[in-house]
């Protein structure tokens, strides 16, 4: 039995075109931000686990960032793509959903609620984010995902500026 | 005056209930065995995820072979440097190590600029030699789908043949272009592409990567269910364990009898 029987990816929007929108047609060239071990160490503890990876791509152009990340809700990954702008969240969008519940949290009613989000210096959003029954684990991973690319984001920035 | 004696069970009666409480202690005695084990293995199969029996998968030979776990015979390798990256089943190997995290179908592997670069069908995945993932590279990286093959150009350009023609990257693995393997029209320069081709693996490390694909197939929690449901001795174990139930229900309704037996004697 494959696992489409149980799942299918849903795919709202292909990332690339994701990106497009986010910067218009006129996409910056991607970059990387390799984990080293102090970054790859905050971003666990935001995640609640080590990321699969060493480097993470992201598009940036005038202190705003795309980030394209994973999570997964329940058992399987959801895509999504985060924009942040001067350290706020202007935009978080589901791209590809695969878990068979919980869709809920593609919509806006929910998406929403993170535009224009701050990381305290907890690593907290500066906002309670509603959760919706039955969505509560990718409504989490969403969350997680959301103050992973504003962590980055500040770590992108704060490089660039040498601050 | 001293009052009549109260008339007691017949000796026959008496005989009866001796035998039934021995026939109950003997089956008490051989329940015994199988009500620990019943027990035990409820309690561990009411907490699969607090003792990660879903999680954890059998290492022995003995009770692999018991379970006739084989190995598929589907065997993938590509040699990349001194590294091996094997395709077994669904599954995928750096040497003799799983990779986990990752499946896939494998249609290369090689290494660029120290990268070890892995092609999934409708993935490059970039790794350090030890077995990190670097990155995954989809579709959202500009990865075309339905690879085929992996090779490195001339050039030292990653290059991928796909269902819709050949792409290539640099070793930034950062941006894609459709490939072309002119290098210059006047005097015409062909690029010549070395790609990544499936080998045999020696036959000690292919040893190794079965028994490592075996040790990944049986999760405990199989072990710990067939042994409460009787599976576990084969296709009569269940049937077993329904007369073990059986057993209880006679145990039960005998305890029953000689207690209420034992009362009514009393008076």
């Amino acid at each position: 039995m494959t696992d489409s029987v149980f799942a299918i990816d849903n795919v709202l929007q292909q990332p690339e075109e994701f990106v497009q929108d986010v910067f218009a047609g006129d996409v910056p060239k991607p970059q990387v931000l390799w984990l080293t071990a102090d970054l790859a160490d905050d971003a666990t503890g935001i995640m609640g686990h080590p990321l699969q990876a060493l480097r993470i791509r992201y598009w940036e152009r005038d202190g705003r960032s795309a980030w394209i990340l994973e999570e997964i809700g329940k058992e399987r990954p959801i895509t999504t793509g985060i924009v942040v702008d001067n350290g706020k969240v202007d935009r978080v969008k589901v791209l590809i959903y695969r878990e068979t519940r919980g869709q809920e949290v593609q919509y806006t009613f929910f998406t929403d609620q993170f535009k224009g989000a701050v990381l305290q210096s907890d690593r907290q959003l500066n906002r309670s984010i509603d959760t919706i029954s039955g969505a509560t684990l990718s409504v989490r991973a969403l969350t997680k995902l959301a103050r992973l690319a504003l962590y980055l984001d500040h770590y992108v920035q704060s490089k660039k500026t040498g601050s | 005056m001293s009052s009549p004696k109260k008339p007691g069970p017949s000796k026959n009666k008496r005989s009866k209930t001796h035998h039934v409480t021995l026939w109950h202690r003997y089956l008490g005695l051989t329940g015994l065995a199988f009500i620990l084990v019943l027990a035990v293995t409820g309690i561990m199969l009411n907490h699969t995820e607090l003792l990660k029996l879903d999680s954890r998968f059998v290492e022995s030979e003995l009770l692999l072979d018991w379970y006739d776990i084989k190995a598929p015979d589907n065997t993938v390798s590509y040699h990349a440097d001194n590294l091996w990256v094997t395709q077994l089943g669904d599954q995928l190997f750096l040497n003799d190590r799983r990779i986990h995290d990752l499946t896939g179908v494998l249609v290369g592997a090689l290494v660029m600029e120290g990268v070890l670069v892995v092609g999934l069908e409708g993935a490059v995945v970039l790794m350090t030699p030890e077995g990190g993932i670097i990155e995954r590279l989809t579709g959202t990286a500009g990865v075309p789908g339905g690879m085929t093959r992996i090779g490195v150009d001339n050039s030292g350009n990653l290059v991928v043949q796909s269902a819709h023609g050949q792409y290539s990257t640099d070793a930034t693995f950062l941006e894609w272009r459709e490939y072309t393997d002119r290098v210059s029209t006047f005097p015409l320069q062909v690029a010549t592409i070395a790609w990544a081709e499936p080998q045999a693996p020696p036959s000690s490390l292919q040893e190794s990567i079965i028994r490592a694909y075996r040790t990944t197939v049986l999760p405990l929690e199989r072990i710990v269910l067939d042994i409460h449901g009787g599976p576990f001795v084969g296709q009569w174990g269940k049937y077993f364990v329904d007369g073990v139930g059986v057993l209880f229900v006679v145990l039960a309704l005998f305890g029953f009898w000689i207690w209420a037996a034992r009362k009514w004697r009393r008076g």
